[in-house]
């Protein structure tokens, strides 16, 4: 659905998209993370049309998205990070209003906006003032104007942003929904977690390039590779040290007395063999694991040093 | 059609608020109210009915120039904030993701800024429609307005989205959208006065005041952009039809391309609109995400700099088309004329030796004449004569043109009198081409402005050296005239006298000797004759050249019989005491041979006789009179240097009075007098019927109908029903239905086709069967600022009239036609055209006319006074009845009324209004008399001109104090009214100055003391100084006419008016004499008591206190009264009674 390849921006000298790669498929919830800066809303943008890009091509629903304008424009909705709504409109007029950029106009639209806003759970306040709603109901009102043209590509630019709880709630429930309707939808956020448990895939962004991309379960696997094997021996702690660094999965040790972390890039299978080999040599091992991570931690991980993971 | 989203829900969300129906309500009750109150002030103020209609066309352009700032000032502010706005509302990220397109949001948002101002400006029609039921807009003008408005609020329009496109936030935008119209109109306006300055400065500096003056006429290009200017120049082409651009350009020292002079309200709106294209592109682009140049943040500011330097370069670039340069035109540089007056113009074969006035020299305010001997060496040619002036100070001119025809080698000779104009005023002379088309040309700087009290003198002589005497005893003599008067003498040629009577206004005596006036035609006669009737004094000499002289003149000037030739010996009348006394020093009193003819003409008096012979003898004629000697006025040069300043000083003493007021010699101050009779004829010109005036609170009630519907009620009609959005439609369907009805309401009232007010007169002849002259000023006053023309017969004698006055101006004008100046007097073989042109709506243009009525006929008046009372008959023998017709002798009026033709009334059985003979009584004696003042504004209009022009007749004619007035019938068949298809306001006067006959106790009156000195004629008395308030004792003395004797003064208590005199308690007395009025007894030398005031007195025995020569001298003594009031001063109403030695015959 989405084809980004070599996508290059950059303001002034500061680079903004460097060479970004990206592909999501029909049907996918993705869910786009990464810190303040790391260019999402630099990418949403220039997939939405909003942004010129400087290098690379974009191609949504087979479309060149940066250069048949007028075509990707049907074939997405875009909700911004932040985002205003007219006053002296009612919630229904507004809808219109976008309908009608759109060639839809009188009953059809009329019948077509009260559906959308069923949708977003907004029917019991289509005749209200939309400066009246509040910030929930306003996020969910742009979400069913952004469906006015039933794109097939839903870009939400941290649609969750300044959400209590409940309101979040509601939102992942409405963007589930839509996921089962067939929608694609892209969505950023800081923030892992809220993504993780709804995405089916999920990307993470950081100065500018993909750092990594794939399902929940395989992020998680991902990471857990990452984590070191925290082993703590009670006896025979040299030979054990000696067994480690024999291994070639081992990329480093520390230890601090009988505790000793290895990093350590070897599969399950490898992790049993290490630790089979240490039994083997009449290690004492009282603790050998290796830290189940959360997103937090590989977010806060991979935006901290970015280097472990190459 | 698909309309714009954006401008949709705009005009939906501005419905919305109530705020949109009360903008509507608030913004038209203001203009109601502007346009109410100022055509209050045009009908309701209309002192004496001068209705100003052009009034009615300044509160159009009053409220268009307000609805026209309002828009420069809304739209700016309404666009700056639409794209900013919706970005500082982070609604626009959202739009540009929509299918829309970056040009449809800039449409759609400019649409709907805009809309509201316009839909105010619509919903205006109605008011301004107002101007329809007056008229001088038209329709096509209106709609002008409208197109206007459209286009500088989709220009401007655009400049503010650009700027609300290329600012992230509204109030920058704001600034930013002010700014870009501000250069626009600015920069524009600046570039012209610049280059203006520019050039002169060049001029002054590098090119040292030499060669012409840099042509930077281009830089008025630049004004097409701005449209503060197209409006500027829309206003001036509607309203004064002005042509403002070729002023402009000739500032700047050339010339436009006259398709974009002629087309400017086109070029500049398209021009414009080519703008507005420009600015929604760069709108766009600023918009359009993708194509809109992404900025580093820290060089925003210089960036944002550097656009607004590249707008503003744009523009001025714009503004500069480059033009094609013309004929340059530096400022006048005018001609005198030769010391003969004379100057000679010509092209090719064709040349023209235009003469004006006499050398060159003509009174102030007087008609100059012009004429031209055209020479043509060539072949056969058709053309004009054309001479060129200013008329206003906005540099408007005017034409008068001759048509001629010029066989080869023919010399033609073409004339025409001009109108007094500025003395320090070019005028232009041309010759045209048969298509009006200027061949050559030149700027005269003729400076007429000798003074008034010069005496003109022309002679017609065979041996005009023989004349001489007369110039040199001018420059010799200035004692009866006083110290500062002279006189010039001009001699003339044949050609000199002109068959327009007007053409010899400048002069005051007119010398013929020695002259065969048979080789003038009738039409010179028939001038001359007009020409004394306006005043002028005919001087004939005869001696053996009688026959020659007078026979051109016998008949209807003269009657009478020719004797003889005798010679004589002559001293001319005078003592060698009086030689000395007149000229201040010692003469010898020697007898000249001289031949005399004896001519008797009937009806003359004697003005010089040297006791055996009569010498010279004087026939009133009109205002003017003739002289006839019995000598041949080309004396010998001993008689000439002993006796020539007796003639000169008979000259200067028998000049009319009407010459003698013009020239400030009169007792009434001449230039107030004219002022006066200006200033009443002008009312009487301006004067227009309020019953034809359009019903104000019928409009009114109209309009505030309109503007409550059209606001409040409508807008609440319609959101019951829910459909707001209508409005847009209802408001100007509604717009345009009340305009549309008041358009037709307004028919009724509405001034479609030029008009004329006239006032025209008849001075009546003394008998004549003959058709009457009259002489008509008239003002003819379009609707409107469009073109048209006035077709008069060949023989009306036209020409502008000075009503308004004429202005100097050093600016050269264009080779234009003839209808392309304000306007322009044709006079051709077969008709007179008037060519009406560059004129404001309502603006009238004062004429002069003079031709024949069909009228034939006078007034005759048997009428006598006898023992104080007044009887006999006032008889109308002429062709057509009269009306309202009134009588006034020596301060009382009476009222007639109607006089059928050929129907006699008893004045003993018509109504008497006796009053005090100043004016302000008048005024008051005449109201009573007709039944209305002129100062009523609820008087008819008819009679209001009627007043008007007897107060202008009386003004005019002091002096008269018996004469006749009365009106022909509008109804009647007169000359003027036949001469146009246009409406004609006006009455036809017809007056009479008559005398009546006054005996007392036998004795003939020949005046009171008053009248003596009232009309200063040193001949009478030296009574000139009685009024002076500072001197309570005076003598003055009282002179009568040779062949009368005072036999009796009467003294009967009257005040001036007639009325009974009584003293008022407070010491004050009213018009009346104070005093005593003493004589000398010759005997004793002592002074007696002759009257005192408030005492009736007749004295018999007068004869004894007579001097020698028969006058009488009274020495006043005026009461010691402590006010200085003039009226106190005034003599004592006492009729002088005598005796004539010979039946005189009077007229």
């Amino acid at each position: 659905m989405v084809k980004i390849e070599n996508l290059y921006k950059h303001y002034g000298k500061f680079v903004a998209l460097n060479h970004l790669n990206l592909s999501i498929e029909k049907g996918e919830l993705f869910g786009f993370v990464g810190p303040n800066g790391a260019g999402k809303t630099t990418t949403m943008r220039i997939i939405s049309g909003l942004l010129k890009a400087d290098g690379g091509s974009v191609h949504v629903a087979g479309v060149d998205a940066l250069k048949d304008n007028q075509s990707l424009k049907r074939k997405i909705g875009y909700m911004p990070d932040f985002f205003g709504v007219y006053d002296n409109l009612k919630a229904i007029e507004y809808m219109e209003f976008y309908a009608s950029i759109y060639g839809i106009t009188g009953d059809k639209a009329k019948s077509m906006c009260l559906e959308l806003m069923d949708l977003v759970n907004l029917s019991d306040k289509a005749d209200f003032y939309v400066d009246g709603l509040s910030r929930g109901m306003k996020q969910r009102l742009c979400l069913a104007r952004s469906l006015v043209h039933n794109p097939e590509l839903l870009i939400l630019d941290e649609p969750a942003s300044g959400l209590d709880p409940r309101a979040r709630f509601e939102m992942k429930g409405i963007l589930k929904n839509l996921h089962d309707m067939g929608k694609t939808i892209i969505i950023s956020s800081h923030i892992l977690s809220e993504l993780a448990e709804m995405c089916t895939t999920i990307g993470i962004i950081d100065k500018g390039s993909m750092v990594s991309k794939g399902t929940v379960d395989e992020i998680m696997q991902k990471l857990n590779t990452s984590n070191p094997l925290k082993i703590h021996v009670i006896s025979n702690a040299e030979a054990a040290v000696r067994i480690i660094k024999e291994n070639p999965q081992v990329e480093n040790l520390s230890i601090d007395g009988a505790d000793i972390t290895v990093s350590f890039n070897g599969n399950e299978k490898e992790e049993a063999g290490l630790l089979a080999n240490l039994v083997n040599n009449d290690v004492l091992v009282s603790s050998y694991v290796r830290e189940t991570g959360n997103l937090e931690e590989v977010f806060m991980m991979v935006t901290a040093k970015k280097e472990v993971l190459d | 059609m698909k309309i714009n989203p954006v401008y949709g829900k705009e005009v939906k969300l501005r419905v919305r608020s109530l705020k949109f129906a009360l903008t509507i309500l608030f913004f038209n009750l203001g203009l109601v109210a502007i346009a109410l109150f100022g055509f209050e002030m045009i009908f309701n103020l209309n002192m004496n009915n001068r209705i100003d209609y052009s009034g009615a066309v300044m509160v159009y352009f009053v409220i268009i120039c307000l609805e026209a700032a309002m828009v420069a000032f809304l739209v700016p502010v309404f666009t700056a904030g639409s794209i900013a706005g919706e970005r500082e509302k982070q609604t626009l990220e959202i739009l540009l993701t929509t299918v829309l397109k970056p040009r449809q949001i800039v449409i759609g948002k400019l649409m709907s800024s805009i809309s509201m101002v316009i839909l105010l400006v619509f919903s205006s029609l109605p008011v301004v429609s107002i101007v329809f039921t007056i008229g001088g807009i038209s329709m096509a003008d209106l709609m002008q307005f409208v197109v206007f408005i459209i286009v500088m609020s989709l220009f401007i329009g655009s400049m503010g989205v650009c700027a609300s496109s290329m600012v992230k936030k509204a109030i920058p935008a704001t600034v930013l959208s002010f700014a870009m119209v501000g250069i626009v109109c600015g920069v524009t306006a600046i570039a012209v006065f610049v280059a203006n300055e520019g050039a002169n400065i060049y001029y002054y500096t590098v090119q040292n005041s030499t060669g012409d003056v840099p042509d930077v006429s281009w830089v008025m290009y630049a004004l097409l952009i701005n449209p503060a200017f197209t409006i500027f120049n829309m206003v001036s082409r509607q309203y004064m039809s002005d042509d403002l651009l070729y002023y402009m350009a000739n500032a700047l020292n050339g010339e436009i391309l006259p398709f974009i002079k002629d087309y400017w309200f086109i070029c500049s709106i398209v021009s414009q609109l080519v703008l507005t294209l420009l600015f929604l592109k760069l709108a766009t682009v600023f918009l359009d995400p993708l194509r809109r140049k992404e900025k580093a943040r820290k060089n925003k500011g210089r960036k944002s700099k550097k656009v607004a330097a590249a707008m503003l370069v744009l523009l001025i670039i714009a503004g500069m088309v480059p033009a094609v340069p013309k004929t340059v035109y530096a400022s006048v540089k005018a001609k005198a004329l030769d010391p003969e007056g004379r100057i000679t113009i010509r092209k090719d074969d064709i040349s023209a030796t235009v003469r004006l006035g006499y050398k060159g020299r003509t009174k102030y305010d007087r008609n100059i004449r012009a004429d031209a001997v055209i020479e043509n060496k060539g072949s056969d040619f058709t053309g004009k004569f054309r001479i060129e002036y200013t008329r206003t100070e906005a540099e408007g001119s005017v034409a008068i043109q001759r048509n001629f025809a010029a066989a080869a080698g023919e010399s033609k000779n073409v004339q025409f009198a001009l109108p007094g104009i500025d003395p320090e005023a070019n005028i232009r002379i041309a010759i045209c081409d048969e298509n009006n088309k200027i061949i050559s040309s030149e700027y005269i700087s003729a400076n007429f402005n000798d003074d008034q009290s010069l005496l003109y003198i022309g002679t017609l002589s065979d041996s005009q050296d023989s004349l001489k005497y007369i110039s040199s005893g001018l420059a010799a003599d200035k004692n009866s005239f006083g110290a500062s008067d002279e006189g010039i003498v001009f001699e003339l040629e044949s050609n000199d006298i002109t068959e327009d009577a007007r053409m010899l206004d400048s002069l005051d005596v007119i010398i013929i000797d020695n002259f065969d006036t048979g080789k003038l035609s009738k039409g010179q006669i028939n001038a001359i004759k007009k020409w004394i009737g306006n005043g002028g004094t005919l001087f004939l000499g005869s001696g053996a050249n009688a026959s020659k002289v007078l026979d051109a003149f016998s008949g209807t000037l003269l009657k009478g019989t020719i004797g003889s030739v005798k010679s004589i010996n002559t001293n001319f009348g005078v003592t060698r005491a009086e030689l000395t006394k007149l000229f201040g020093e010692n003469r010898a009193n020697k007898r000249m041979p001289l031949d005399i003819t004896q001519i008797n003409i009937r009806g003359s008096k004697q003005v010089l006789s040297d006791g055996n012979n009569n010498l010279i003898s004087l026939l009133d004629y009109e205002n003017g009179n003739v002289m006839t000697a019995e000598f041949s006025l080309a004396l010998d040069a001993g008689t000439a240097g002993l006796y020539g300043p007796v003639i000169v000083d008979v000259i200067k003493k028998n000049i009319s009075e009407k010459r003698k007021m013009d020239m400030g010699l009169s007792s009434i101050n001449s230039w107030q007098s004219y002022s006066n009779v200006y200033m009443y004829e002008n009312d009487v010109l301006n004067l227009n019927s309020t019953d034809s005036l359009p019903n104000l609170k019928l409009y009114a009630v109209l309009l505030l109908v309109y503007v409550f519907l059209a606001g409040p009620v409508i807008y609440v009609i319609m959101k019951k029903k829910d459909k707001r959005n209508l409005l847009w439609g209802i408001v100007p369907v509604l717009s345009v239905v009340f305009s549309v009805t008041i358009y037709l309401i307004g028919t009724s009232t509405r001034i479609q086709k030029p008009f004329i007010n006239y006032v025209s007169t008849v001075e009546l002849p003394e008998k004549g069967n003959g058709r009457h002259n009259i002489n008509t000023s008239f003002t003819i006053t379009n609707s409107s600022s469009k073109s048209y023309e006035a077709v008069l017969p060949e023989d009306s004698d036209v020409m502008p009239s000075t009503l308004n006055g004429y202005y100097y101006s050093s600016y050269s004008s264009p080779n234009r036609e003839i209808d392309e100046y304000d306007y322009g007097i044709e006079y051709s073989a077969d008709s007179t055209k008037l060519h009406m042109n560059n004129l404001s709506a309502f603006e009238s243009v004062p004429f002069k006319m003079n031709n024949k009525s069909k009228n034939t006929g006078t007034v005759q008046t048997d009428l006598q006074m006898s023992d104080n009372k007044m009887s006999g008959f006032i008889t109308n023998n002429m062709s057509c009845d009269l009306e309202t017709c009134l009588f006034y002798c020596k301060g009382t009026l009476y009222y007639i009324g109607d006089i059928p033709a050929g129907k006699s009334v008893d004045i003993l059985k018509q109504k008497s209004f006796r009053e005090m003979k100043y004016s302000y009584d008048f005024d008051y004696q005449l109201s009573s008399a007709l039944g209305g003042s002129y100062y009523d504004g609820t008087a008819d209009i008819s009679l209001r001109r009627k007043i008007g022009m007897i107060n202008a007749f009386v003004t005019d004619s002091r002096y008269a104090d018996t004469w006749f007035y009365g009106f022909i019938p509008n109804n009647t068949e007169t000359a003027f009214t036949d001469n146009f298809t246009f409406d004609e306001y006006g009455e036809t006067g017809v007056y009479k100055i008559v005398q009546v006959p006054e005996r007392i106790n036998g004795y003939d009156v020949i005046g009171s003391l008053e009248d003596y000195a009232e009309e200063y004629d040193i001949n009478r008395t030296n009574g000139f100084y009685v009024y002076d308030q500072t001197t309570r004792g005076i003598e003055v003395t009282y002179r009568f006419p040779e062949d009368f004797t005072l036999k009796k003064v009467i003294y009967n208590r009257e005040t001036a008016g007639g009325n009974e005199f009584t003293l008022k308690t407070n010491g004050y007395s009213e018009d009346a004499f104070l005093g005593v009025a003493k004589v000398k007894d010759k005997n004793t030398g002592k002074y007696v008591k002759l009257l005192e005031s408030a005492k009736k007195a007749e004295i018999d025995n007068i004869e004894q206190y007579l001097e020698d020569d028969g006058s009488l001298k009274i020495y006043y003594e005026l009461d010691n009264v402590q006010n200085t009031d003039v009226d106190s001063y005034t003599l004592p109403r006492v009729k002088l009674a005598g005796t004539y030695k010979k039946t005189r015959s009077r007229s």
